[in-house]
């Protein structure tokens, strides 16, 4: 998908499934009219009511505006896009090994794999990392007194 | 006067309030330098350290990132033409010119400096007059009102989302679903928890905002960064205050863009774009040598300046008086200021006088400190200029989950920033606005709770809403807010006069 109008219709499509969901959750919610508070459903409800509403709303104006929007190119293939992908990839992979190290072993290993996937080569980038999670740990543990993720044998 | 005289304790007698606030502009300085990264990005980032400060101390830097933030995006605008911020985006204009062109650096950094401080001054003072009169009306507010009062502040939504309305609105629906989770204050009722003990006390709100402002601009910014060439700037600076001939020359100038500064930081949905522009216009306009605008004119550079700086005294007005956000960086603080314990609204003003006058002093403060900082050690923050990406993001990738954990010490908290770090990437690009999701969570659970309430006072009676004449009229002014935005073009077309053959 290429323009910004077929992207417009999915999007109204999960908008809409989101404000059927909001409601059916909240269904099992009392609401009532005319007798003080309308009920822990009623907010709800009327949001996600409103959702609809705005998803109908989008697929209608995104019909009528067809050309305004088709000229809105909008590509998620791009090289940079994966670069942005794998950078995600590697974030999954950051918050794994944050689980079981703690985030200081994490920050040492994947410093240098961020800033090798932007271009960063050399010592400079190994002493960056060392300088970096050093401070992280005296600024933040010893001096701040605020905890990091810690390993899973620590917790 | 004792809460002036605590106030003055607060920001000048603790070393460590008063290293954390000159901390805080220093920082906020060098985020608003770095292309890339915003005045609301650096605050969601750093905003988790004010949790290491006690009481008011972690305010105090976050107004000191605000401020030097604004500020800091001056420096690339005027050496690089390249706006650290949207709000400096008018100071390429002149800035550029007078650097480059010309040949004058430091000139233009110096009356770039000096009109921000003085509009950061002014609109600061204008926040100690106006905030306490406002606040003083507002107290006769009840429930209705609040509820009102909750809705104009979300119907500023459609301002925050510059890329389609419609968008922001669904945007800040789904902020206010987010608020519905949890046990509801009314029932006691537990909703959307799917069965978990993390979402009983609903979804925590720090990791939300360092996901969709933080992590997600880190993803946008590598992507920016594909394929860039690394380019050193290499900048010498002689003088750079002001000579007396130039603030002469630009007086009237900027005090005329630091009262449009502070009207515009004062109207919810505005911003320091906004006012930079139309201070930049009407500068123009005012002038008797509009030929030389676009060609390094010192009033094209000051006026710009003063009305952005000018915005943070403006903004903070209904976000302390009536607990509204004036735009995404006030939205942020807002949130802050609820998180430290403090409810932003009239009331504050009657049960916590010693930390409003601490923020209306702090707010002065930070914007002198700024000018300090700013002739002083100008050349030093000209140099963060030259940082490469390669070595800034992932720093800031690992400072985002530092962050995201330190508010409640919960990894859970890390996977949900990252979750609406992913989410907030996609939704910029397909026209969302993180702002509007930020705005919704924040007023959401002030809009139902009172909402509700009015409903228990009226016994149900919807007419509640339009007996209350302010009620009435916050509800009309929301509803045109919302709704002009698409039903204005509608109308154009309907009225149009037909085009003469």
């Amino acid at each position: 998908m290429t323009n910004m109008r077929k992207w417009n219709y999915v999007i109204a499509i999960i908008v809409a499934a989101l404000g059927i969901g909001v409601i059916a959750i909240n269904s099992k919610f009392d609401i009532e009219f005319g007798v003080g508070d309308p009920g822990a459903g009623f907010w709800p409800t009327l949001l996600g009511g409103l959702l609809i509403l705005l998803a109908i709303l989008l697929a209608v104006m995104t019909t009528k505006n067809k050309e305004k929007d088709e000229a809105k190119t909008f590509t998620m293939t791009l090289p940079q896009n994966m670069l942005v992908y794998k950078f995600m990839a590697l974030t999954v992979g950051f918050c794994v090994v944050m689980y079981i190290f703690g985030l200081l072993i994490a920050a040492l290993i994947f410093i240098p794999i961020c800033s090798y996937m932007l271009g960063g080569r050399g010592k400079a980038v190994i002493i960056l990392d060392v300088v970096f999670v050093l401070v992280l740990y005296l600024a933040f543990v010893e001096l701040l007194h605020t905890p990091l993720p810690e390993p899973i044998w620590l917790r | 006067m004792d809460a002036i005289l605590a106030a003055f304790g607060n920001v000048f007698l603790s070393p460590l309030n008063l290293g954390g606030l000159i901390f805080g502009v220093a920082v906020g300085i060098v985020i608003g330098a770095l292309p890339g990264l915003s005045v609301n990005m650096g605050i969601a980032l750093l905003f988790p350290l004010t949790f290491s400060f006690q009481g008011i101390g972690g305010i105090l830097m976050l107004l000191g990132i605000y401020c030097g933030a604004i500020y800091g995006g001056s420096i690339t605008a005027i050496l690089l033409k390249t706006p650290g911020t949207p709000a400096s985006a008018a100071t390429t204009l002149d800035g550029y010119p007078m650097a480059v062109k010309y040949g004058q650096p430091g000139r233009a950094l110096g009356l770039s400096t000096f009109s921000s401080t003085f509009g950061g001054v002014f609109s600061a003072i204008c926040l100690v007059l106006f905030s306490p009169m406002l606040a003083s009306v507002a107290l006769q507010f009840s429930k209705p009102e609040y509820f009102a009062l909750a809705v104009f502040g979300i119907s500023i939504i459609t301002s925050v989302s510059s890329g389609s309305v419609l968008k922001g609105l669904m945007g800040g629906l789904v902020g206010l679903i987010i608020a519905t989770i949890g046990i509801d204050a009314m029932s006691g009722q537990m909703r959307m928890t799917f069965g978990t003990t993390y979402l009983l006390g609903g979804l925590s709100f720090v990791p939300v905002l360092i996901g969709l402002f933080a992590f997600s601009q880190v993803l946008t910014s590598i992507e920016d960064s594909y394929n860039e060439t690394y380019v050193k700037h290499d900048v010498k600076l002689k003088r750079v205050f002001p000579t007396f001939a130039d603030l002469k020359k630009c007086a009237i100038t900027i005090l005329r863009s630091s009262v449009i500064g502070t009207v515009i930081g004062a109207v919810p949905g505005t911003g320091g774009d906004i006012s930079s522009f139309i201070s930049y216009n009407e500068a123009k306009r005012w002038s008797k040598e509009k030929e030389k605008f676009g060609d390094g004119a010192p009033e094209g550079i000051c006026a710009p300046e003063a009305g952005n700086n000018a915005v943070s005294g403006g903004a903070m007005i209904p976000m302390l008086t009536l607990g509204i956000p004036g735009d995404g960086a006030t939205a942020i603080m807002l949130g802050a200021l609820m998180v430290q314990g403090m409810q932003p609204g009239p009331l504050l003003f009657q049960n916590q006088a010693p930390q409003v006058y601490t923020i209306f002093l702090g707010l002065m403060t930070a914007n002198l400190v700024m000018g300090l900082l700013g002739f002083s050690v100008i050349r030093l923050f000209v140099k963060v200029i030259n940082v490469p990406k390669k070595y800034l993001m992932p720093i800031i990738f690992v400072m985002t989950f530092v962050g995201a954990f330190a508010y409640n010490n919960s990894i859970t908290d890390v996977f949900v920033m990252v979750a609406f770090g992913f989410l907030g990437y996609f939704l910029n690009k397909m026209e969302f606005s993180s702002s509007a999701i930020v705005i919704g969570i924040i007023l959401g659970s002030l809009a139902e709770q009172n909402f509700r309430g009015a409903l228990m006072m009226s016994d149900g009676s919807m007419m509640i809403f339009l007996e209350h004449p302010i009620c009435a009229i916050f509800l009309l002014i929301a509803l045109v807010s919302l709704f002009a935005p698409i039903l204005g073009p509608a109308l154009k077309k309907v009225f149009k006069k037909p085009v003469k053959q």
